[in-house]
């Protein structure tokens, strides 16, 4: 049982690992936190199911398409909304994305109606034998296409030069301005490309339940756990901390309560907070004064 | 005994080490100049008396009493105070508002005589404000007592950052590069009022401070630093002359000789 | 009489006289502002002058409506004491969620007070031996001096009395030490512990301050509504909440009462919207952040000093 539940742990929580990598995309180039990286999310992954269903193209094409429809929310959402905010307090900009959780979630209510839908998934939810244990299909392809998107990430960061100029500002924004870096450009990469990644990361966990204006929620609220796990920074750490939520989640819901596992995500956000607010993998940088 | 006490202060940043094994004292009533090359470690030092940051190892005696351990609010209200090289005001309030702030914590009603405007309160906010009214009469602040501070110029925006300080009622204070960006003649002003602070109030200083013209003519005595250690210590003559301090200011740049 | 105090007066003497000629939706709509208004106070407190975020608050305010609602009604204690104790639980809930807020600032604080609110709604949801669970709970009416008021018309006058109540609090805790040295800590916390004010006990101030205000709101909610349900304390009310405090403008009580007007009248203008009404609060809240970031409120001081008078939201 307990192999079973930690692989498909690690599926959710690479599905929550996604949204996160948005997550602190977004921060680390803009310093917002964008509490509509879920809802944007879920309307991308309506706009795939119109897609889907208007036009029949391949599932896999879909999955392919999604990454240019959500830079374009994304990056559409940037010019309108937080750009006109740049040199604004920070405070204003947190509850801008909360103006556009709104705009999006009830958005979607109204353009694509309350009922949830259902989603085909490209991988069968059959099990496999691996190494003595039986593990469902899905389970394993949803890891597979974080991995990818995960790589791809990292080659853009390593080897390109929209990569570096984001670590660049990510690390001392006024710098790299100086250095000749566009921090305008900037954000606006930082809002395609998470928004690209939260679509994924929609298309991934649509097809496990339904799709309905408010399947992103929850997941919204692991990837936060998951995030300040891993320090909110760091998005290795993001992606450690969302895999860890997963599997504890599973076992969770499993061994101790199914009523009270999206509740254990804050339980877990809170302790973090007060015990370790830097993250359980990153150190305590002193505020230079 | 020495009024303050540093004995084996260390601090690293990420490995860094930014202060190791720092002793020295500052006694009652005295000028003491902290110098050293950009990177020594002269703001990291007084951050850790202040208490911004805390220190890994050492000891920092205060009248006698250890300071770490301590909060920063506790720390400035044992009557430690501070400006700081970078201007840390209340930008967006009145002199006057900046100056009252930095006296607040010594009158305080309680929480539910705040809340219902009690007599009690009121008294202190009258108590409070003559305290203000006389600190702005005797810095002659008055003409802009009531002006914002962001509107004010850098030079005034340092005299409030000071007058906040001696709001506080200091015994000692940590002047942190109180010259930087002012001419000649401003900074000869500037060795006058730290002068000044302690001949009429007796208060004692700690003082960091780039330029030597300022240095030399303010400080008792002298503590140089270099890459967080501290290689000298004397009088104004002594320093000049010693040959550790001339190599470790021009083994870094020749300006600052 | 002084200019303030006389705005005072007639904004006083306007909502004294605002529930004539309207009927019993009129009166509830009318209390409803009231209701929200306090609210909005408590962010006033909290964010605009404390500078901490909470998008939880309907977590204090579900606090403080079901404990009013347990005690009234299994307590048997009578209705204003139920009232003061909605307001004393969410003030201690307060201080414990200001103990992360602590250690954080800004989003890690939105999220940290996120997870409280939507542990608490689940909380009531799950506790169903004392709230009902999904059945809810009946609240009687409110009741004052051993007589039931029947009609929303008596209610709106408690109601008034109480935002007014809240509101004088609100502002003498702006002038006095511990909400200006407060105020210091958003410029500066740097400077303000370097001057003797000590961070922890004015954010705790703060966060059980505004949660006490929000739980007196929530219980009198309980009575207006007669009936609870966990629904009612959504996330989208902690956003309503947060929303409101922003178009009002965060910075004064005047704008606090704007924002009670604005979430309790905005639902019956949009009313033909439908579906789409949500839509437009949350595009009218990125407006006001871009454009009116003083909130409706500052629109009245833009006037008043085009005729040389001091704004209105300074102390």
């Amino acid at each position: 049982m307990i192999p079973q539940l930690v692989v498909s742990g690690l599926a959710l929580g690479s599905i929550y690992a996604l949204l996160a990598l948005s997550l602190v995309l977004i921060n680390k180039a803009t310093d917002v936190v964008n509490f509509a990286q879920g809802e944007m999310a879920m309307v991308g992954t309506f706009v795939c199911f119109t897609l889907l269903a208007r036009t029949g193209l391949p599932l896999v094409i879909i999955l392919v398409l999604a990454v240019p429809i959500g830079g374009l929310i994304g990056i559409v959402t940037e010019r309108v909304t937080m750009r006109p905010l740049q040199s604004a307090p920070p405070i204003n900009s947190l509850i801008a994305t909360i103006g556009l959780w709104m705009v999006f979630h009830h958005g979607a209510g109204w353009i694509w109606g309350y009922d949830p839908v259902r989603f085909p998934s490209l991988f069968s939810p059959n099990p496999v034998n691996i190494l003595g244990a039986r593990v469902a299909e899905n389970s394993l392809g949803i890891v597979g296409v974080s991995f990818l998107v995960v790589a791809v990430l990292y080659v853009f960061f390593e080897y390109t030069r929209a990569g570096i100029a984001m670590r660049a500002a990510s690390m001392n924004r006024r710098a790299a301005q100086l250095m000749g870096v566009n921090i305008g450009r900037v954000s606006l990469t930082a809002w395609g490309l998470a928004t690209a990644i939260s679509v994924v990361s929609g298309l991934l966990v649509a097809p496990l339940t339904f799709l309905d204006f408010d399947i992103m929620f929850a997941v919204l609220l692991k990837a936060f756990a998951g995030a300040i796990l891993g320090g909110f920074n760091s998005l290795v750490g993001a992606v450690v901390g969302c895999l860890v939520i997963g599997v504890i989640e599973n076992l969770f819901a499993a061994y101790i309560s199914a009523s009270f596992k999206d509740t254990f995500a804050f339980a877990i956000i809170i302790a973090v907070l007060m015990v370790r607010p830097q993250g359980l993998f990153t150190r305590q940088i002193a505020k230079k004064v | 005994m020495a009024l303050l006490e540093l004995s084996g202060i260390s601090l690293s940043f990420s490995g860094l080490r930014a202060l190791s094994d720092v002793s020295f004292s500052v006694a009652e009533s005295q000028i003491v100049g902290l110098i050293g090359p950009n990177g020594a470690g002269k703001s990291t030092l007084i951050n850790c008396v202040s208490h911004l940051y805390r220190p890994e190892r050492g000891s920092i005696l205060f009248n006698g009493q250890e300071l770490v351990g301590r909060s920063t609010p506790e720390v400035a209200a044992m009557g430690i105070r501070r400006t700081f090289q970078n201007l840390e005001l209340f930008r967006e309030v009145s002199v006057r508002e900046n100056i009252t702030l930095g006296l607040v914590y010594r009158y305080r009603a309680g929480i539910l005589s705040d809340f219902l405007n009690l007599p009690s309160a009121r008294a202190m906010r009258r108590e409070a404000n003559a305290e203000t009214a006389a600190i702005i009469e005797r810095l002659g602040l008055n003409d802009v007592a009531d002006v914002r501070v962001c509107e004010l110029s850098y030079g005034l925006q340092k005299s409030v950052e000071m007058a906040r300080a001696l709001a506080g009622r200091p015994k000692l204070m940590l002047l942190d590069e109180p010259a930087a960006g002012m001419n000649p003649e401003e900074s000869r002003r500037v060795a006058d009022t730290v002068r000044r602070l302690r001949d009429e109030n007796g208060i004692s200083i700690l003082l960091v401070e780039h330029d030597m013209r300022v240095v030399m003519s303010a400080c008792d005595r002298i503590v140089v630093l270099d890459h967080g250690e501290k290689i000298a210590e004397g009088t104004p003559a002594e320093i000049r002359n010693s040959p550790a301090v001339i190599k470790a200011y021009l083994g870094e740049d020749d300006d600052h000789a | 009489m002084p200019p303030r105090k006389l705005v005072i007066f007639l904004v006083v003497a306007v909502l004294a006289a605002l529930p004539f000629g309207l009927g019993n939706y009129g009166y509830y709509i009318l209390a409803s502002v009231m209701i929200y208004a306090m609210v909005g106070l408590s962010l006033n407190i909290l964010i605009g002058m404390g500078g901490q975020i909470s998008i939880g608050h309907a977590g204090f305010w579900a606090l403080g409506a079901y404990a009013s609602a347990i005690v009234v009604t299994k307590a048997g204690l009578p209705f204003l004491v139920g009232v003061l104790a909605g307001g004393v639980v969410a003030g201690l809930f307060g201080a414990l969620v200001a103990l992360p807020a602590l250690r954080v600032q800004g989003h890690y604080l939105a999220i940290a007070t996120l997870g409280f609110a939507l542990f608490v709604q689940q909380m009531l949801f799950e506790w169903e031996s004392f709230t009902g669970g999904r059945q809810g709970l009946f609240v009687p009416r409110p009741s004052l001096f051993g007589t039931e008021m029947q009609s929303d018309f008596g209610y709106y006058y408690v109601l008034l009395a109480i935002f007014l109540l809240l509101a004088w609090i609100a502002h003498n805790f702006a002038k006095s030490h511990t909400g200006r040295s407060l105020m210091a800590l958003r410029m500066s916390a740097v400077a303000a512990e370097c001057c003797g004010i000590p961070r922890p006990k004015h954010v705790i101030i703060a966060f059980a301050t505004s949660a006490f205000f929000t739980g007196v709101s929530g219980a009198l909610f309980a009575h207006l509504l007669g009936h609870l349900s966990t629904e009612t304390f959504s996330l989208a009310a902690s956003l309503s909440f947060l929303s409101m405090a922003v178009i009002g403008g965060l910075h004064s009580r005047g704008g606090a009462l704007l924002g009670g007007f604005y979430l309790a009248l905005a639902p019956e203008v949009l009313r033909e919207f439908k579906d789409a009404q949500m839509v437009i609060y949350g595009v009218l809240l990125i407006l006001c952040v871009q454009f009116l970031p003083g909130g409706l409120i500052s629109i009245v001081d833009v006037v008043r000093s085009r005729l040389g008078r001091k704004p209105l939201g300074t102390p």
